[in-house]
């Protein structure tokens, strides 16, 4: 059997002739020049191989010329040299081929080789023993000095391309690239040493094995790739533990990472540090035509009714074309076109078009369609709940940009934007400025609140002072302050503050339109709230007119403007609520106005005609009618639908006839004859007229009126100043003139005033007085107002009568029919006339307001269904309100005098 | 506008630095304090045989017969009224001073 003998590349050159060992040797050489294998593969030879022949090759040219340069190459150098490069390649030759490196033989390895220490200190611990057996042939100290001077510098040299090689692999530089033919060859050249390598090792192991070829060792090896040699398990244990704390490591970095991010953003969180904000996208909508028009028709509800709206693409933007109705104005055309400006929305080129009243047609749809960009921008938002930062408006028409959403974190905390942060001394991080800020506005927000309470604190135990005080007064005071409040508190607020106004006004301001009949009557405000609206919108109206003239004449409406309308308006409201005449309302407007209103209401309320007001001149009346109670009463007009009859200028000033002047004739004509209880509207001029000039048009209702219309929810846009048919002045009949005059003490200067001691003569019917009848204005939803609307029938009967003449009542007490007189109530402190005619119970009542003109007598009104109180003020018989019963919506007309209500007889 | 109105109230009543709609309210609820201590202050002048007439002409709602009573009874009732409003507005704002 044949012994096994390792395979030792070293050992293979033994097995190899002279000639091949140098032809081997010259073609690893080559190699390792043409970089098939490194140049310390290149096994330096033991014997002479100076020259560098390879005969195979010879025939190829390229080879040759190689040869050949290699040749010089070798010939230039010096033995040393040589051997070195032999001695190099052959160290690495093993590493080549992949089997594992044999540890270098050097000096020390041989321990019968004694080592010179020159030697050492060139090549360390890796002497050559060449460079031993060199240095040991040498004698003499020159040579040993020369020698061992060139090994010192073959070895700088050699450590020195080490180094340029290493660097150069590391550079990843590549070898100068070869060509086709070279590569070819390369490859050729390649196998064949691999094949001869082969050959080599088996003719060592056919020569050194004992026996038995399929003992043989079995070489296998690739030249190109090395095989990996296999691990061991003790190394892939190793390599498994290295692996395990390379998991846990890269495991605890990436824990640690994240401890320490978590850690920078609580930092970031507790310093309000914004961190960076992510980029959002701006949303945007575009809006559809449909969604325009819906706009346009929402901007102008409640001012105009559309017909006929069409809204279009343009170049210049999107253009409006609309047919409207108005009740004033009738037909509209509108156009324009909704169009950028700056940074809103407009329309442009506005362009209105009415059958009537252009002027206001126009200003309405100006005032419906102003703001258009906000109503865009209302309807959106209220649509999408998100705030709309900008409106465009191009070619593909209206474009909304939503503002971006604003986080929850951001919104509760602190605003959202930069802004400009305090330096200097008073320097602070972020959060800790806003918390003062935070801090400041709670302290405000709660101080506000704090006041608002302790304020409403103080009005209600105000409001609990004057109740007890109330009690003391005795329970009628007390009931009437409990009523007073109730019907307050029910009132609209808006009234509450136009009540309020009127008081504060009164007591602090200089003027004011309330006086306390005012208010207390106010406080009333169940039943004549509609009228009162009515009012307040007229009023209201006539003071925007007068506002808009001025702006026209270019005279700029200020908040004091404003404010004044609203004032007055709300001052004539009040007086409304007082009962205050209409007749004497209308007058004040009409010599009044504006500002002046305000001071003409406060002396209105107090002494029901003012000092300040000089009646336009008064006429006589050849045809004044007359009326008694239970007659016909011309009433105010009030119109029943919203197409009312514009006010028409007048056909001549309204004239008041004075007593004094009016010839007594002309009375006792003008009552006598039947067709004086006709009106005669033809000749007798209506006192509106005489406002009509500065009421020409309809009145423009303001918005906030509209508003206020929509909060009470009465509709009063048509409301018109009601035409006022007034009957002649009452006058009552005495010898002379100059008896008639009022002994007043401030005695008005076109009135006649009848003196509680003139003597009154014995009225006949046909100089039964003429009453003047002073309705207030109302409105059609006042329940009053529409019966007075309708024609009254004449001289209806005030109570139950028996033909005989004669009853008697429950209290036993004998009543003649047939007969006026005056009874006191069951109380004893009214006084009620019943029975008669009209003419004769206003007989009965003149007769005595002679002895006593401050009572009040109450009659039965034309229909016979109410009770009308009747008063004797600057010698006229003045009609009153119909009486009424209760509280607020709890009030009714009372019943007029029935027998039974007749306590006792007076007269 | 309205509230053009509100804040010059507001601004007699001191009121003018809280929000619109507080002082909308305190306006209003003044108002009705200032009411009834006008009537309290005319009342109280009225004999006690002729406060049931008063109420019940103030009940009745007719200013008119209310005005021929008041001018009878009370001659000094608008000053009266007003004195005793501004009384309220001076009690309020002296409530409010620091």
């Amino acid at each position: 059997m044949a012994e096994k003998i390792p395979f030792d590349p070293h050992s293979v050159a033994t097995a190899q002739t002279l000639e091949e060992q140098k032809t081997s040797q010259e073609m690893r050489a080559h190699l390792a020049e043409v970089g098939v294998i490194p140049s310390e593969a290149v096994r330096p030879p033991d014997i002479d191989i100076s020259r560098a022949d390879v005969p195979q090759y010879k025939s190829h040219p390229e080879v040759q010329a190689e040869l050949d340069t290699l040749n010089q190459e070798i010939d230039t150098r010096t033995d040393v040299e040589k051997l070195r490069e032999a001695e190099e390649g052959l160290r690495v030759l093993p590493e080549l081929f992949g089997a594992k490196a044999k540890p270098e033989q050097t000096v020390e390895a041989s321990e019968s080789v004694s080592v010179p220490p020159e030697l050492k200190e060139i090549y360390g611990d890796n002497v050559p023993p060449r460079a031993v057996a060199l240095l040991g042939k040498i004698k003499g100290k020159v040579k040993r000095e020369s020698l061992l001077h060139i090994f010192r510098t073959e070895e700088e040299e050699r450590k020195k391309k080490r180094e340029e090689r290493k660097s150069s692999t590391s550079r990843g530089q590549k070898p100068r690239p070869l060509s086709v033919g070279t590569e070819k060859l390369k490859a050729q050249m390649q196998e064949e040493a691999a094949g001869e390598i082969r050959n080599m090792a088996a003719a060592r192991a056919a020569a050194t094995a004992p026996s038995g070829a399929e003992d043989a060792p079995t070489i296998k090896m690739t030249l190109n790739e090395p095989e990996t040699p296999a691990i061991s398990p003790e190394a892939q244990r190793l390599e498994a533990e290295e692996q395990r704390e390379i998991d846990e490591r890269i495991e605890a970095a990436q824990e640690e990472a994240q401890a320490k991010r978590e850690a920078a953003e609580a930092k970031a969180a507790e310093a309000k540090e914004p961190l960076p904000e992510a980029v959002q996208e701006v949303e945007k909508k575009e809006i559809s035509l449909a969604e325009v028009e819906n706009i346009v028709r929402e901007k102008l509800k409640g001012k105009v009714e559309i017909t006929t709206l069409e809204i279009t693409k343009t170049s210049e933007g999107l253009q409006i074309q609309a047919e409207l109705q108005h009740t004033r104005a009738k037909k509209i055309t509108l156009k324009g076109v909704i169009v950028n400006k700056e940074n809103t929305i407009g329309i442009q080129g506005l362009n209105v078009m009415a059958e009537k009243w252009e002027s206001i047609a126009r200003s309405k749809i100006e005032e419906g369609l102003s703001g258009f960009d906000s109503g865009i921008k209302k309807y959106f938002e209220d649509q999408s709940h998100k705030p709309v930062s900008s409106i465009q408006i191009g070619e593909t028409g209206l474009t909304v940009e939503f503002e971006p959403p604003v986080t929850a974190e951001a919104e509760a905390d602190e605003p959202a934007e930069a802004w400009p942060w305090p330096k200097g001394e008073n320097e602070g991080t972020r959060s800790e400025w806003y918390a003062k800020l935070k801090e400041t506005v709670g302290k405000v927000v709660e101080g506000t609140k704090e006041k608002f309470n302790k304020a409403k604190e103080f009005l209600t135990n105000e409001d609990m002072a004057l109740a007890e005080k109330a009690k003391i007064l005795g329970k009628g005071t007390e009931k009437l302050l409990l009523d007073m409040g109730k019907s307050y508190r029910k009132a609209p607020l808006k009234y509450k503050i136009a009540l309020s106004a009127a008081l504060i006004g009164g007591s602090v301001a200089t003027g004011g339109a309330g006086t306390f009949v005012t208010l207390i009557s106010a406080a009333k405000l169940g039943q004549r709230s509609a009228g009162a609206l009515g009012v307040y919108t007229l009023v209201n109206g006539l003071m925007e007119k007068r506002l808009a003239n001025k702006e026209e004449k270019g005279i700029e409406r200020g908040k004091w403007d404003n404010a004044i309308k609203q004032f007055v308006s709300g001052g004539a409201a009040l007086a409304v609520f007082s009962g205050l005449p209409g007749t004497v309302l209308k007058e004040g407007f009409d010599a009044a106005g504006g500002e002046r209103l305000t001071a003409w209401l406060g002396g209105a309320m107090g002494h029901l005609f003012s000092h300040d007001i000089v009646p336009p001149p008064v006429e006589p009346a050849p045809k004044a009618p007359v009326h008694t109670p239970g007659a016909q009463v011309p009433r105010v007009a009030v119109p029943s639908a919203p197409a009312a009859p514009e006010i028409q200028p007048p056909a001549a000033p309204v004239e008041m006839p004075k007593a004094s002047e009016a010839p007594l004739a002309s009375h006792t004509e003008s009552v006598a004859t039947p067709e004086a209880h006709e009106p005669a509207p033809a000749e007798t001029p209506k006192v509106s007229e005489a406002i009509a000039p500065e009421i020409k048009e309809p009145v423009v209702v303001a918005p906030e009126i509209e508003k206020l219309e929509a909060d009470e929810g009465i509709v009063i846009t048509d409301i018109q100043v009601p035409d006022l048919e007034p009957v002649g002045p009452f006058t009552a009949p005495t010898e002379t003139a100059e008896t008639l005059e009022a002994q007043s003490d401030t005695p008005l200067p076109t009135e006649t005033i009848v003196s509680p001691d003139t003597t009154v003569t014995p009225v006949d019917i046909t100089n039964a007085p003429e009453f003047v009848s002073q309705p207030p204005i109302e409105t059609p939803p006042v329940e009053s107002a529409v019966e007075t609307s309708a024609p009254v029938p004449e001289a209806a009967a005030p109570a139950p009568v028996e033909q005989s003449g004669i009853i008697q009542n429950h209290f036993g007490l004998t009543i003649p029919v047939n007969e006026s007189h005056l009874y006191s109530d069951a109380q004893g402190k009214g006084l009620l006339v019943f029975g008669g005619s009209p003419q004769e119970q206003a007989k009965s009542m003149l007769e005595y307001f002679q002895k006593d003109p401050t009572r009040i007598i109450y009659a039965a009104d034309e229909t016979g269904t109410k009770r009308i109180p009747w008063r004797f003020i600057q010698g006229q018989l003045v009609r009153g309100e119909p009486a009424q019963e209760g509280w607020l919506f709890n009030k009714s007309f009372m019943k007029p005098p029935l027998p039974d209500d007749l306590a006792k007889r007076i007269k | 506008m309205h509230d053009e109105l509100t804040a010059l109230i507001a601004k007699d009543l001191g009121v003018d630095a809280l929000p619109l709609e507080e002082q909308k309210t305190l306006i209003a609820q003044f108002g009705e304090i200032a009411l009834k201590a006008a009537t309290l202050a005319v009342v109280g002048k009225l004999a006690d045989d002729t406060r049931e007439e008063f109420a019940k002409l103030a009940e009745a709602g007719d200013a008119g017969a209310l005005q021929t009573f008041l001018n009878r009874e009370v001659p000094d009732h608008e000053n009266l009224a007003k004195a005793a409003v501004a009384e309220e507005v001076k009690r309020f704002k002296a409530f409010q001073a620091p």
